[in-house]
């Protein structure tokens, strides 16, 4: 059996809000079980959405079900299917999928749920609890009572399996479902419609959990679980996935922005866009940094490095790379904020063009000038605890010291210099430059960094694609282990007299 | 601003975590080079107690590796007891019925030639909280006559503004001291009910402005035995943590008053004893290997002739804690009762006997460059 969440999140097509963005708010929120409804589109379109959405699902250890269609679902070895009343029958679905497929059916009243009891299926989708403006068919509105009805009666027929409420609910009227014996809910428009998706989504989960309204702005989880009498029974529910509540908690901010990912990445020399693309794929990147020198921006035609980029996950940090001096680099960021739509800007300024050392007194000048013009700065520096804090003090978002010359893959060659910069900043420390093997970034990562930026290694590696999956879990390893607290280096220390003897 | 960062915790939360740290927390903060605030919970709680000669050890190599064998000494001037608080434990309160008194500049004069015959030239002026008697311009008449005489002026004061801090550093100060008493919110409320300082905030705020000055160096602290004195020291190592972080061009001191028997009398809420003021002390060396560490007269002479190994970078000796206790008026009503009585000339001795260089001077008026007849200008110095 699998283990079912309480928060069910129906994707909704909409024409400014794309699904991957729609699976990337509510994984951030808090919410691990995403169902991908495309109600009129055909299964090569929802199997192509599934494959472009997956890789963050896993990323986020949430679970994907594929509304409607069976063959999506198993070609794209999603976790399961949800089964309207017209759809496929679920036993027929049991059979394509195999045993370890999670299958929901919809129900609208107590002989659907007593009917589809008999079946191997994993939850019931019972509503719609209110009028609904995301679906087209519509069955009669049960209200919290009609489905505490059901749900009870369920139970007293001896229906096990957990029933989830959908159709219509939102945080302001989800008070009404809680006691009704339901394991869950679904929902769509209360999330896609709202303004902050993300609070959005915390403030459903908040709850559902404690079982009373919570402040959206209240992080905590939860102290206790507060089981409802009727789902208190003896659950034949496993547990088979972490729980991942640990590395929702462990988002990186800079400025008004976060990340789940702690690995930033460049653009340059890989050779092939195409090649680019996957490879920053597979790291999982959500920012990566592109040389305004390198955007085309004819107007005529859409740039196909940008095209490559395009991902609704990854953003894109412009930078400098070419300027000289600081007068250079803040007319360079003002073409790179047009140009790009964003007013984020890695500042790099290397007037030397063999080392592509950075010029500490230029980049500190133009670092100033440009958070007055509004810019998230963060500047690429010399691993200098003085310049980073020189720099913190002009406004910049994050420093980017370099572990070694750039290019030179030597890993953290500043090492001594990298701890007090770590140990001293305010702001968020991003090992940018001389990273040359996965290793380097653990220990980048192990050493307290915020984040790390790898081009070099990635572009020239063997194969680039598989490099930038080992950096992932090399950033991952390391940040994990700098949160559980690395061991020190034991040493045995004696005195040839006690020095606390004064004490007895 | 610490207020911001300091809001984020929860007393309880901290309290409880502190308590809970296990055998093995303390042994892997023992081993750490670089500890964190949750490694200096480890070391200041119950669990790391078996660990005492380890952590002293460990304490007195950090100390020695950054301080080298060196103490420094340095003396209290009370300028006043004049105050408008109430401060349910301390002998200059409001309603506590003493003579109060102010040196004018020819009693701080003789207190200041009794300090300097003594050896000193590092002195730290303290005042009672009475804005008007004893304010800015009060300092302004006072601080040239110190100058003349002390190479490094310290000063325990009111909380001030922003302003009157870089006044005060122009003028030649270069440590402000401010103990934040108890970093409780809810009993600082109770033992401060009347005055200027009822005001945690603004109390909580006032390193920062000492920052923001540009004062060189800043005093922290909390009194140990108002409350939880674990609970107080983590969240004065989180405020110093932040501190050095944004002041990054200022040095840092920490201070360990215990609570002593005086007139009007509260007792301790939480006494903290010897064995636990050591590891305190270690605790603190362990988690910042640069933090001056300041020990007072109010220790008993045992303590502080072993202390001086473990971790203390400073000590006072020969302390008058009542204004004219020098040479003015020797036998009025004093802040605190002293335990150590003796001169700085033995202290000097037993610091020497242990190893230790005794250093009077560490610091001088030209280090505060041209500033300090620069920028503000200052009235003719008073005869």
């Amino acid at each position: 059996m699998n283990t079912i969440d309480k928060l069910h999140y129906i994707t909704h097509p909409l024409p400014d809000y794309p699904i991957a963005q729609q699976v990337e708010d509510v994984c951030r929120g808090g919410c691990s079980w995403v169902q991908l409804r495309m109600k009129e589109a055909r299964t090569e379109e929802r199997l192509a959405e599934a494959l472009r959405i997956l890789p963050r699902i896993r990323h986020y250890g949430a679970t994907l079900i594929i509304n409607d269609d069976v063959y999506a679902a198993k070609a794209a070895d999603a976790d399961g299917v949800h089964l309207g009343a017209d759809d496929m029958h679920p036993s027929e679905a049991r059979h394509l999928l195999g045993a370890g497929k999670i299958i929901g059916c919809t129900a609208n009243t107590l002989d659907d749920v007593l009917r589809l009891s008999q079946y191997d299926i994993d939850y019931i989708g019972v509503g719609p609890f209110r009028f609904t403006s995301t679906k087209e068919k519509l069955s009669p509105v049960l209200g919290g009572e009609g489905i505490h009805r059901i749900v009870a009666a369920a139970r007293i027929h001896g229906v096990r399996i957990p029933i989830i409420a959908i159709g219509g609910i939102t945080p302001e009227n989800i008070g009404g479902l809680l006691n009704t014996g339901i394991h869950g809910v679904a929902v769509s428009g209360a999330i896609h419609a709202a303004m902050d998706k993300v609070t959005a989504c915390e403030a459903i989960i908040a709850q559902l959990t404690t079982g009373h309204p919570s402040l959206a702005t209240d992080h905590r989880p939860p102290a206790t679980h507060h089981p409802s009498p009727i789902t208190d029974h003896p659950s034949p529910v496993t547990h088979h996935r972490p729980p991942i509540t640990k590395k929702m908690n462990d988002i990186l901010k800079i400025a008004d922005k976060t990340f789940s990912s702690r690995l930033f990445a460049g653009t340059g020399k890989f050779g092939d866009h195409q090649l680019m693309e996957n490879a920053l794929l597979a790291s999982e990147t959500e920012l990566v940094t592109v040389a305004l020198k390198r955007v085309e921006h004819t107007g005529q035609e859409e740039d196909t490095l940008l095209r490559h980029l395009a991902h609704a996950h990854i953003q894109l940090l412009p930078n400098t790379s070419g300027v000289r001096n600081a007068t250079e680099a803040v007319f360079v960021a003002q073409l790179a904020r047009e140009a790009l739509e964003t007013n984020w800007l890695k500042l790099e300024i290397h007037p030397d063009p063999k080392y592509l050392m950075p010029d500490p007194i230029e980049t500190l000048a133009a670092a100033e000038q440009l958070v007055k013009l509004g810019f998230v700065v963060l500047p690429y520096c010399h691993a200098d605890p003085v310049l980073c804090k020189r720099l913190e003090e002009v406004g910049v978002a994050a420093v980017m010291p370099l572990g070694a010359p750039i290019g030179s893959n030597k890993g953290l060659a500043m090492l001594d210099m990298l701890r007090i910069i770590i140990d001293q900043a305010n702001v968020p420390v991003v090992i940018d430059a001389g990273i040359g093997a996965p290793s380097h970034a653990a220990q980048a990562m192990e050493l307290g960094a915020d984040a790390v930026l790898v081009n070099t290694a990635m572009a020239t590696a063997g194969d680039p694609v598989q490099i930038a999956e080992a950096f992932k879990w090399a950033v991952r390893a390391g940040r994990q282990a700098f949160l559980a607290g690395l061991p020190g280096e034991q040493s045995v220390a004696s005195a040839t007299s006690p020095l606390t003897a004064f004490l007895d | 601003m610490f207020t911001s960062i300091f809001n984020q915790y929860d007393w309880n939360e901290e309290l409880r975590s502190i308590y809970n740290k296990t055998d093995a927390e303390v042994r892997r903060a023992l081993a750490r080079k670089q500890r964190t605030l949750d490694d200096f919970k480890a070391l200041i709680s119950p669990a790391a107690a078996p660990y005492l000669e380890h952590m002293a050890l460990l304490s007195q190599q950090a100390t020695q590796k950054r301080f080298g064998k060196t103490i420094q000494l340095y003396a209290p001037l009370y300028l006043s007891n004049e105050c408008q608080n109430i401060c349910t434990y301390c002998g200059f309160s409001l309603d506590n019925q003493i003579p109060r008194k102010t040196l004018t500049a020819a009693e701080l004069l003789q207190e200041l030639l009794a300090v300097k015959a003594m050896g000193y030239q590092h002195i730290l002026l303290v005042t009672g909280e009475a804005q008007q008697l004893v304010g800015m311009s009060y300092f302004r008449q006072m601080l040239p006559l110190v100058k003349q005489h002390f190479q490094h002026i310290a000063m325990e004061v009111q909380p001030l503004d922003e302003a009157d801090y870089a006044e005060l550093r122009a003028r030649g100060v270069s440590t402000i001291l401010v103990y934040q008493e108890t970093y409780h919110r809810e009993d600082y409320r109770k033992h401060h009910p009347k005055g200027k300082k009822s005001n945690f905030d603004y109390r909580l705020a006032c390193p920062d402005r000492i920052g923001r000055a540009g004062i060189h160096k800043i005093g922290i602290g909390a009194l140990l035995g108002l409350d939880d004195w674990r609970t107080d020291s983590f969240f004065a190592a989180l405020h110093l943590q932040y501190l050095e972080r944004t002041y990054w061009q200022s040095k840092f001191s920490v201070s360990f008053p215990r609570l002593r028997p005086h007139v009007g009398g509260l007792q301790p809420k939480s006494v903290i004893t010897d064995r636990e003021l050591v590891q305190l002390i270690c605790a603190w060396r362990l988690f910042n290997g640069e933090v001056e560490l300041s020990m007072s007269t109010r220790e008993s002479p045992r303590f502080r002739d072993n202390i001086i190994k473990l971790g203390i970078t400073s000590i006072s000796a020969g302390s008058k804690t009542n204004p004219g206790g020098y040479a003015v008026e020797p036998q009025s009503l004093e802040q605190f009762e002293i335990d150590d009585g003796r001169s700085p000339a033995i202290i000097a001795q037993v610091i020497r006997e242990a190893g230790y260089e005794p250093v009077w001077k560490d610091w001088d008026h030209a280090l505060h460059g041209g500033e300090a007849n620069g920028k503000f200008p200052l009235p003719e110095e008073i005869g």
